[in-house]
């Protein structure tokens, strides 16, 4: 067999080509027999000799007759839906070619030597007259080796002006890399993998050099010569360079070259290095770090993304939903970041599939298991540890991961002999598992499951707890190289409760319950040569059992249940990536979304066009199961467009709308995690947005850094917020209570990042502004006299600075400084009397401003050798938050102390906190 | 093992107390100027009378402020679209119509303010509520929470309309106050002087036995008939007093004025009364400056307060302790009423003493005891040539215990029944 692989090779490298001289007839028939039985029949019938790899000819069978056939007839029918070709050699010699694997599975060594040499297309049929493709290569010249690929079979006419490349890239053990940015040189045009390491991209017909980039592993220049639509998979190199950079964007043109403004990435494997609070590594604190996505400081659950609420953004774990990823009312995020590939933030234009918020998406995407070996994570902290393991479970096929977290906070608390300890709880943790299963080449199928819970004592009276739990079921399709689909299955759960015992007569438990379902079915088509086409639909059914209250050892607390609440969400989208010109891509999407309010269930009905309040109330309407108590919807625009100004320069802009049925009701005037999500219905219209964005992005010094300025202006309508005086919780008539009013939204964001060298880090300047309006007839419905007024989260100018210092291969320093305006608060000014009693005087909604925020952290991380037979990869980080000791305020409130009212403010960590977390890998 | 483990608590107790005991600090937010909010308080109404508004400014916390800072020098009036109706100061802070006036129906009251230093408001249009009646003002003796006996005063009212009523209600209520040891006579020092030390007994110019006192309610008292069945309030209590308290001991009155509110005045209030509750985790309640119908044109100018032009009518009742509580002790406003009589070394102590004795020195001109009656079981030491007072010649009571003008005034008020 090497014997003909090298003759092969040899023919392959033959300046020129050799064309069949004569006609030659064979007489065969073929009874439903393999390719390689065929071409031995041929050879013992006709004395040719055919030159061919074994593996080549697996999957063809053939039944035909052929009598006095020309050769090349036989041949062509033989090969007709392969990608192998052909060449007719002194007339008795056939040389079969397939070009996209060859050269995978030979040495490396082998192709150092060829590096220069340009090879020729040698593997045009004989005898065609279409233009051959040769090589119009300019070699850089430069020594980096270089491998060349031929992909495709050069077919009969084919003039197309373009041809699609896809394929996946994986490490060496075969598991899949995402975000592996593919950049073709010559057109600059780029790609990235998805998270399943699949890519595609379009390229012109013959010769283009393409680049193949990731963090951590080697970079990887091929040259491809392409002559019809192909696969080609790439296997990538691990990098000896872990610790290279804290970089968000695993891509190095993605930058100026994605065509959607206000996507943000985080590479989970990059964060590492960045010091976090306690030393928990936290993906959504990174984020944070990023202009237009802020956090009202350590403790806040959530964030907050383009001056948007907390509840408008849609975070997804392998396609569920997740309500509240948080642990410790958000000191530390509730994903782990051991098991999570890649999280993708949309914070400007969000792609069609998307919907149902009107900020952002995230999507989070776990890890596939490694199907080829055993492998262990894990990390031990000070406050919590963690382990993640991959099994597997059919070598090649199927995988399973499951990986773990939790606080040894309340064991330690119950262990102690102090008894004033003994009844706290402070108690947190989160498993996820997730199954990866590859049937055949076109399917995959991948299950993940999410739990993670929370429950401890603020005072030693009340127990909070909070869990969300989320299942998916995902199954991916190939049809063929255009066609792509995946249907995904989630169910969803986010359940709070709060437990009052202090022994006396007004015990109680409470009780908050939000269960979604989902089914989400999505086809990708390539459709021509320049678009790509996503449709689908997706549909989810709420179930919302908004609370109870229930006496607890005989308490008198009279027992209450708000009625249950269900509603139907589903949209259909279709968009479409064009890439007008090499320069112009657009993507154009619309979604249509639709709501339905369903029974079982009673709405009050209010008088039009008066503030709803008992004065207005006309009637009770009762709505039978299933029935449709008032529906919403519309359409959804997402439009983007890139233009390449010069190859590293682009301009980008965007137009987007959305819908949102799903609020949260909270305010920011207590310290409890009690929001609660609310349906729209009758009475609570759904909160929509519009946002137009604009955006330059520049790439300097071979991609070193990146520049990016992004300005964008968002309109809100129907966002919700209590009127002053509102009771909060547990209210029966909470559509009396809440306000629909006007928002907007704008700011300009600004991005420095280096991405090589022993320094890199990013520093991100944003100022935005976030406003509300209320406007009314009616003082009841008035906030601040129907003035635009600061939304609690209106955070004017917000920077930060992260940065990494490589001193050597296994040592380094990390630093980030975040410093943000104090978001507005609502305090009390004054008392005043009203017919000789006292109450307080508040200021106008938002008018003051807590003080600012500033933080700076520091870490030092000691990375174990790299040796590939040790047994475990160590890594060490040594952290210390809050260097300055800065008193941050998490939340400000107010007490009255013999008749004065104070405000106080409380600080999670006013001190530096140092912090030593061990983290290993085998 | 164990030891092991017991250095790991170490550790993570710490990072716990971090955690939960995390720190709380006073900040300041400069409120200054923010704190000088108009209040305003007035219900217009159709009773013939001179109207009142009441203007006062807010105060920031750090005075110690116990009633409201009047707004002085203010002009007041009411508009409607055919005259304006002046107002003047009659009190610091308080504006009476010049002319008696009675709100009439389907006229545009509007109230307009210009301040001593300029500043303008104006309320929107309002127009008179809706009649309706307090059908019934009375009064019944129940158990309190406490398992004591109370007297709950109630209001039944009706509205001739079928629409939901909002009622406000104040009242006034006066009392009978009489000073449990109440004597005629005032005890004077008329010569203090050493080896003198003489008083005497004269009689009071005024009598400070019986006294009233009328007091205003200080809550705002609402209602609203929705969700009641009928239109009418049904014993909606106003008022609930223990039994123990001295104001009702005697004789008590009650009158109570029932104001139809329109539903826009009933809910500002509402959500005014929200902020006095106490916030805690479960009834939280969002803050925030609450607009009411008088309003400047500069938005900055903040002002608390309802204008409201209501339909009033009232009630008066008349009742006596022993009517509910035959079988109680009447309670008093003085818990302690003991006799007191301090030596008195007058000249004819033996050997004599170096001063006058307490009640020359201290009882009397500390003004703290009045006197009460004459110590007819005064005791002295008579071992002569030894002879001075064991104790004191006059029983005196402490003060509040022979003086009612300390409770009331008194005056007896005109509407008052015996």
């Amino acid at each position: 067999m090497m014997k003909k692989w090298l003759f092969l090779w040899a023919m392959v490298l033959l300046p020129v080509l050799i064309s069949a001289q004569e006609t030659k007839t064979i007489t065969v028939s073929f009874q439903d027999e393999g390719l390689k039985e065929a071409l031995l029949k041929i050879e013992s019938a006709t004395g040719l000799q055919f030159y061919f790899v074994d593996e080549w000819l697996k999957e063809k069978r053939i039944t035909a007759n052929y009598t006095e056939t020309p050769l090349e007839e036989v041949l062509n029918d033989l090969f007709t839906d392969t990608i192998i070709n052909y060449y007719i050699l002194d007339g008795d010699k056939v040389i079969l070619t397939q070009n996209n694997i060859i050269y995978d599975q030979l040495p490396e060594e082998f192709f150092g030597k060829e590096e220069t040499t340009d090879p020729q297309p040698t593997d045009q049929p004989v005898g065609k007259t279409v233009t051959p493709i040769f090589n119009t290569i300019t070699n850089t010249g430069g020594n980096t080796p270089m491998e060349t690929v031929r992909i495709g079979k050069e077919t009969k006419g084919n003039n197309a002006s373009s041809f699609t490349l896809s394929g996946t890239i994986s490490d060496e053990d075969g598991k899949p890399l995402p975000n592996v940015t593919l950049v073709v040189r010559n057109s600059g045009l780029g790609t990235t993998t998805n998270a399943s390491g699949a890519y595609r991209i379009t390229l012109r017909p013959g010769v283009n050099r393409i680049e193949i980039r990731s963090l951590g592993f080697r970079n990887l220049q091929k040259r491809i010569i392409i002559y019809n639509n192909g696969q080609l998979d790439i296997t990538l190199e691990e990098g000896l360079e872990q610790l290279d950079a804290v970089v968000l964007e695993g891509s190095a043109k993605q930058n100026v070259a994605e065509v959607s403004t206000g996507v943000t990435e985080i590479d989970v494997k990059e964060i590492k290095n960045i010091p976090l609070v306690l030393g928990e590594r936290d993906i959504l604190k990174v984020a944070t770090t990023l202009p237009g996505i802020t956090t009202a400081g350590e403790g806040s659950s959530g964030f907050n993304v383009r001056g948007g609420k907390e509840d408008q953004n849609l975070i997804l774990l392998d396609d569920g939903v997740v309500y509240n990823p948080t642990h410790f009312f958000g000191i530390f995020s509730g994903i782990n970041p051991f098991t999570t590939e890649d999280a993708k933030i949309y914070k400007g234009n969000i792609p069609a599939e998307y919907g149902g918020r009107l900020s952002s998406v995230v999507d989070i995407i776990t890890k596939d298991a490694n199907t080829e070996k055993f492998s262990a994570e894990g990390s031990i902290g000070p406050v919590t540890g963690s382990l993640s393991v991959e099994v597997p479970i059919e070598k090649e096929k199927g995988a399973f991961l499951v990986g773990g977290r939790s606080t040894y906070s309340n064991w330690i608390l119950r262990s102690l002999d102090d008894e004033a300890l003994q009844n706290s709880e402070a108690n947190f943790f989160d498993v996820i598992a997730k199954y990866n299963h590859k049937i055949g080449e076109k399917d995959d199928i991948k299950f993940t499951g999410y739990y993670s819970n929370d429950a401890f004592s603020i005072t030693s009276d009340s127990l909070y707890s909070y869990s969300n739990r989320m299942a998916s079921l995902r199954w991916n399709h190939e049809f063929n190289e255009n066609h792509r689909g995946s249907i995904a299955i989630s169910n969803s759960n986010y359940q709070f409760g709060i437990e009052f015992d202090g022994q006396s007569n007004n015990d109680f438990d409470l009780g908050y319950d939000l269960n979604e379902t989902k089914l989400k079915l999505k086809m990708e088509s390539n459709v021509g040569d320049n678009h790509t086409l996503s449709y689908g639909l997706a549909s989810k059914l709420y179930n919302v059992s908004p609370g109870e209250i229930e006496p607890i050892n005989g308490s008198s607390v009279i027992p209450l249940t708000i009625p249950d609440e269900k509603g139907w969400e589903s949209a259909l989208f279709i968009s479409d990536d064009w890439n007008v010109t090499d320069e112009w891509q657009l993507s154009a999407g619309i979604r249509y979304s639709y709501f339905s309010a369903l029974g079982p269930g009673s709405q009050n009905i209010y008088a039009d066009g008066l503030p709803r309040n008992e004065a207005t109330f006309i009637e009770s309407r009762e709505f039978a199961d299933n029935e449709s108590i008032e529906t919403y919807g519309g359409p959804e625009f997402r439009l983007s467009t890139r233009y390449f100004l010069t190859s590293d320069l682009s301009v980008k802009a965007s137009f987007n709308t959305t819908y949102q049925y799903i609020h949260t009701l909270t305010n920011n005037t207590t310290v409890s995690p009690t929001d609660t999500w609310k349906l729209s219905d009758l009475n609570i219209k759904p909160q929509e947005a519009s946002q137009y964005s604009l955006g330059f992005y520049k790439n300097l010094n071979d991609n070193m850094f990146e520049i990016s300025l992004e300005g964008y202006y968002k309109t809100l309508d129907n966002v919700l917020d209590f009127k002053t005086g509102a009771e909060l919780l547990l209210n029966e008539t909470i559509e009396t209570e809440v306000l629909q009013g006007e928002g907007r939204a704008y700011g300009v964001e600004f991005l420095l990042r280096k991405r090589k060298g022993n320094l890199n880090g990013w520093l991100g300047y944003t100022y935005s502004r976030s406003e509300q309006k209320f406007e009314s007839a009616f003082s009841e419905e008035t906030i601040n006299n129907g003035n635009y007024f600061p939304s609690n989260f209106d955070k004017p100018h917000d920077i930060s600075l992260v940065a990494n210092y490589k001193l050597t291969k296994r040592f380094s320093f990390s630093a980030n400084f975040v410093y943000q305006t104090g978001r507005p608060v609502t305090v009390p000014v004054g008392n005043f009397f009203i017919n000789n009693s006292e109450f307080v005087l508040y200021s106008e909604r938002n008018k003051f401003r807590i003080p600012d925020y500033y933080r700076f952290d520091i870490s030092f991380n000691v990375e174990g050798n790299h040796k590939n037979d040790k047994l475990a990869h160590s890594f060490w980080n040594i952290s210390i938050y809050n260097v300055l000791g800065r008193n941050n305020p998490y939340s400000v409130f107010f007490v009255t102390e013999e008749g004065q009212v104070k405000a106080l403010q409380s600080s999670i960590f006013s001190i530096p906190v140092p912090t030593i977390t061990y983290n290993f890998k085998f | 093992m164990k030891q092991w483990w017991r250095t790991y608590s170490a550790w993570g107790t710490v990072t716990i107390l971090i955690v939960t005991a995390s720190c709380y600090e006073e900040i300041g937010f400069d409120t200054q100027n923010l704190e000088n909010a108009l209040i305003i308080e007035t219900i217009i109404s159709n009773e013939n009378k001179k109207q009142e508004v009441l203007l006062s400014r807010s105060h920031g916390f750090s005075d110690t402020i116990m009633s409201a800072t009047p707004e002085r020098n203010a002009q007041v009036f009411v508009e409607t679209d055919t005259e304006t109706i002046p107002f003047e100061e009659v009190e610091d802070g308080v504006y009476t119509s010049v002319e008696p006036f009675a709100a009439q129906p389907n006229v545009n009251y509007t109230l307009r303010i210009q301040t001593n230093n300029g500043e303008v408001y104006s309320s929107t249009p309002r127009q008179l509520t809706t009649p309706s009646s307090l059908e019934r003002l009375y009064a019944e003796r129940e158990v309190g929470n406490n398992g004591q006996p109370v007297l709950s005063i109630f209001v039944d009212s009706n509205a001739p309309d079928n629409t939901t009523n909002y009622y406000r209600y104040q009242f006034e209520e006066t009392y009978k106050i009489v000073a449990p040891k109440y004597s005629r006579f005032n005890l004077i020092i008329t010569d203090p002087r050493w080896a003198f030390c003489d008083v005497e007994l004269f009689d009071k110019e005024v009598n400070k036995e019986i006294c009233y006192n009328t007091v205003r309610n200080t809550e705002v008292l609402q209602i609203s008939t929705e969700g009641l069945n009928t239109n009418e309030v049904s014993r909606f209590k106003v008022r609930q007093i223990d039994s123990d308290n001295y104001i009702i001991g005697q004789r008590y009155s009650i009158e109570v004025k029932q104001y139809t509110q329109s539903s826009d005045a009933y809910f500002y209030f509402d959500r005014l009364l929200d902020f006095q509750e106490q916030p805690n985790t479960f009834s939280q309640v969002q803050p925030g400056y609450l607009t009411g119908n008088v309003q400047s044109s500069d938005s900055e100018l903040l002002t608390i307060g309802f204008f409201d032009v209501s339909y009033v009518t009232s009630q008066r009742i008349f009742f006596n302790y022993v009517d509910f509580f035959p079988d109680v002790d009447i309670p008093s406003q003085v818990r302690f009423c003991d006799v007191y009589a301090p030596i008195h070394y007058d000249k004819y102590s033996f050997p004599p003493f170096e001063d006058c004795g307490p009640l020359i020195l201290e009882d009397l001109p500390r003004d703290r005891y009045l006197f009460f009656e004459i110590n007819l079981d005064q005791e002295f030491y008579d071992d002569p040539p030894f002879f001075f007072p064991l104790d004191g010649p006059y029983d005196l009571v402490p003060k509040e215990c022979g003086d009612c003008t300390l409770f009331g005034s008194i005056e007896v008020p005109e509407f008052w029944v015996e």
